[in-house]
């Protein structure tokens, strides 16, 4: 392995490391009131523009975010919840896409799309590093040596 | 060259397409502007409305079976509803005598002190809830005041209103739906 190659390997480790660590490393909702607001997060205002229900004042997202916390301190699960208030007020307002039918395909176009390209452009500089490393043909040497001459000649 | 590009081309190509799908996606889903059209509880049992009333009695919604209901959600600050008032007033004198539907209020983010002082302002004789009526408003999906919701004899939710109504629309929207209520 050349010192180049481990460059880029450690640098692609402590990428992926820092990612693995801010998508993990958020930390269980300690309390009800935190879990409440995580979930509030998650869920968009109905009659808002780009806010979700823990960032809206409306009074219908203060009055969803009531619930929440009596829907956790009653014990009800994440998809009790979920299922509730999609029940109530439709997709819209849930903001993780579904995982079922078509709007599953939005989670793995994505995916699709990255591992295709980062597969094609692997394929692609292995090809064109090839390429560049072969030898010089004939025509390539007498077009350098006459360049030698000119400017020995100047 | 060529070569290079052709390859270029062939990564390009899935990757556009994958691309291209995803927004199509995304932009063929319902815009945000018709989410308030969303009426999730059309032909569904009407979720329960019960607890104290602000004279004192209690209020029960399936107490009402077999009479239209008229579920209004409503707060003395806002303005639409403090211009719907009278024509609930009036809906609810014209089928008082008939009893064939009645109007139940809801408080909406507002102080039970204000809702008493309300009524006793502006008139209104049906059973209004004052307190702990957030978990309903969610269960009905309200989205604002004045926001109002038809259930019918059969104890279904069959129509909403989004905003002011008025005696005259709760009428024709109840003469409508009565063939199509059993």
């Amino acid at each position: 392995m050349t010192r180049r190659t481990a460059s880029w390997l450690l640098v692609m480790v402590v990428a992926l490391s820092a990612l693995v660590v801010a998508a993990v490393d958020e930390g269980e909702p300690k309390t009800n009131a935190d879990r409440a607001y995580s979930l509030a997060k998650d869920f968009a205002c109905p009659v808002c523009q780009g806010q979700s229900i823990a960032e809206s004042d409306v009074p219908i997202a203060r009055t969803i975010r009531r619930n929440l916390r009596i829907w956790v301190d009653e014990g009800q699960s994440e998809s009790f919840i979920r299922d509730e208030l999609v029940s109530i007020y439709g997709e819209d307002i849930d903001y993780s896409p579904s995982t079922d039918g078509i709007s599953a395909l939005v989670w793995v176009l994505p995916i699709v799309g990255g591992v295709v390209a980062a597969a094609g452009l692997t394929i692609v500089f292995r090809r064109w590093k090839a390429e560049a490393i072969s030898e010089a043909s004939a025509a390539d040497e007498a077009l350098v040596a006459a360049a030698r001459r000119e400017r020995h000649d100047d | 060259m060529i070569m290079q590009e052709r390859q270029a081309f062939w990564i390009v190509l899935p990757v556009a397409v994958a691309l291209g799908l995803l927004v199509l996606l995304l932009a063929t889903g319902d815009p945000a502007s018709e989410r308030n059209n969303t009426f999730q509880l059309q032909g569904e049992v009407a979720p329960l409305i019960e607890g104290p009333t602000i004279d004192g009695g209690w209020f029960d919604i399936d107490d009402e079976r077999g009479r239209w209901v008229i579920v209004n959600f409503f707060s003395t600050s806002c303005v639409p509803c403090i211009v719907e008032h009278p024509e609930l007033v009036a809906f609810s004198d014209a089928h008082d005598a008939l009893g064939d539907a009645t109007v139940v209020s809801l408080a909406f983010d507002d102080r039970a002190e204000n809702v008493v002082k309300f009524f006793q302002d502006n008139g209104g004789s049906w059973p209004v809830l004052a307190q702990d009526t957030g978990e309903i408003a969610v269960q009905y999906g309200v989205t604002g005041v004045p926001e109002s919701y038809i259930v019918a004899p059969s104890g279904v939710v069959v129509g909403r209103f989004i905003g002011g109504l008025t005696a005259a629309a709760l009428d024709d929207a109840i003469a409508t739906l009565t063939g199509a209520d059993t």
